[in-house]
């Protein structure tokens, strides 16, 4: 199916979840935050939520330096 | 209002008070604006240069630390010349240098838990141009508490991004953050490496929001998160919600004082 992540569409398998989207794409958990359809999930949650079709993703880095 | 424009200095930003949007009402405006910049390194070079140049009237400045030759290929306000000098001495010059009439507000040491609040009560505006976590964190709480508006920049890398977070209207950097990364986990700048023109992108991007939010001209980056990866060339807005369960202005914070942190980085600095 088809989802939208950081603006690009990708095509992943059927039952991912956040995580297990994050661990496809090879992203470190604990070095991002994201955004599930403009809303913000808390982290512990992110093995128990569901993509669906269109669904939008956005995985945003921890950035700090400056 | 306090400060007029002063005949010999129509000239010097007749090019911004011929933009319909500033004028001489809001080159006024800027002359009796107040502006703290927290970090005068690749992020506070060039956010400070600009709101100088454009004439905001009082400008803070904060940075504990001293000019060191590994600062100098992104802190552009820092020259051979300064090695060893504090950086707010270096870089208060260089802005009299380039703005004479602006009135520069020294803090040459740590912003801490204990200090800040006296600190950012003074100012319209705060802009983070830290180098860590726990300097964010503080600041953006600090700014939540005070009802102060801060444009947050950071970058890493080749990557940078940036928020304009509107105490009370926008969502706040917890609800993008909630809380500080993990221990051992966050590479820093010295460790990581940027590239100086990466932080003048983000930097110059916080002096345009910093000036808009004091004029209250067109749509600033409130409730939007810009990323920018330089080595693809790529900006990209992110629409950014209020989080219900934030700790800090969520429905039922968990953040009523301020935090000071203590995260370790994954490696130590090398300079």
């Amino acid at each position: 199916m088809k989802v939208k992540v950081n603006g690009k569409e990708v095509n992943i398998d059927e039952n991912m979840t956040i995580l297990s989207l994050l661990r496809w794409k090879g992203v470190d958990p604990s070095l991002v935050v994201v955004e599930h359809n403009y809303e913000i999930p808390e982290r512990e949650k992110w093995g128990s939520v569901f993509l669906k079709e269109n669904d939008n993703i956005e995985i945003v880095k921890f950035i700090g330096g400056g | 209002m306090g400060i007029m424009i002063d005949k010999n200095d129509i000239l010097r930003y007749s090019r911004q008070i011929i933009l319909k949007e500033i004028g001489y009402e809001g080159q006024e405006k800027l002359l009796n604006s107040k502006v703290l910049v927290v970090g005068t390194g690749g992020l506070g070079s060039p956010a400070l240069y600009y709101l100088a140049a454009s004439g905001v009237g009082t400008l803070g400045i904060a940075d504990f630390d001293l000019v060191g030759i590994s600062n100098l290929q992104r802190q552009s306000l820092h020259f051979t010349e300064d090695l060893g000098r504090k950086k707010v001495d270096s870089a208060g010059e260089k802005l009299k240098k380039v703005n004479p009439g602006v009135k520069i507000i020294k803090y040459p040491y740590r912003i801490d838990a204990d200090n800040i609040e006296e600190i950012v009560q003074q100012y319209d505006v705060v802009v983070d141009a830290v180098d860590n976590f726990p300097a964010r964190y503080l600041i953006s709480d600090c700014c939540y508490f005070k009802r102060k508006p801060l444009i947050e920049g950071a970058v890493l890398g080749f990557e940078g991004i940036l928020m304009t977070i509107i105490p009370g209207k926008s969502p706040c950097y917890r609800c993008l953050y909630p809380m500080p990364p993990k221990d051992g986990v966050i590479p820093t700048c010295s460790d990581s490496g940027i590239l100086g023109a990466v932080a003048g992108v983000i930097g110059s991007l916080q002096a345009l929001e910093t000036i808009k939010v004091l004029l209250g001209i067109g749509q600033t980056l409130s409730g939007r998160i810009l990323t920018f990866d330089g080595l693809s060339l790529n900006f990209r807005e992110i629409d950014w919600k209020r989080r219900p369960t934030c700790p800090l202005c969520g429905e039922n914070p968990v953040i009523k004082e301020l935090v000071q942190y203590d995260i370790k980085c994954r490696l130590k600095a090398v300079d």
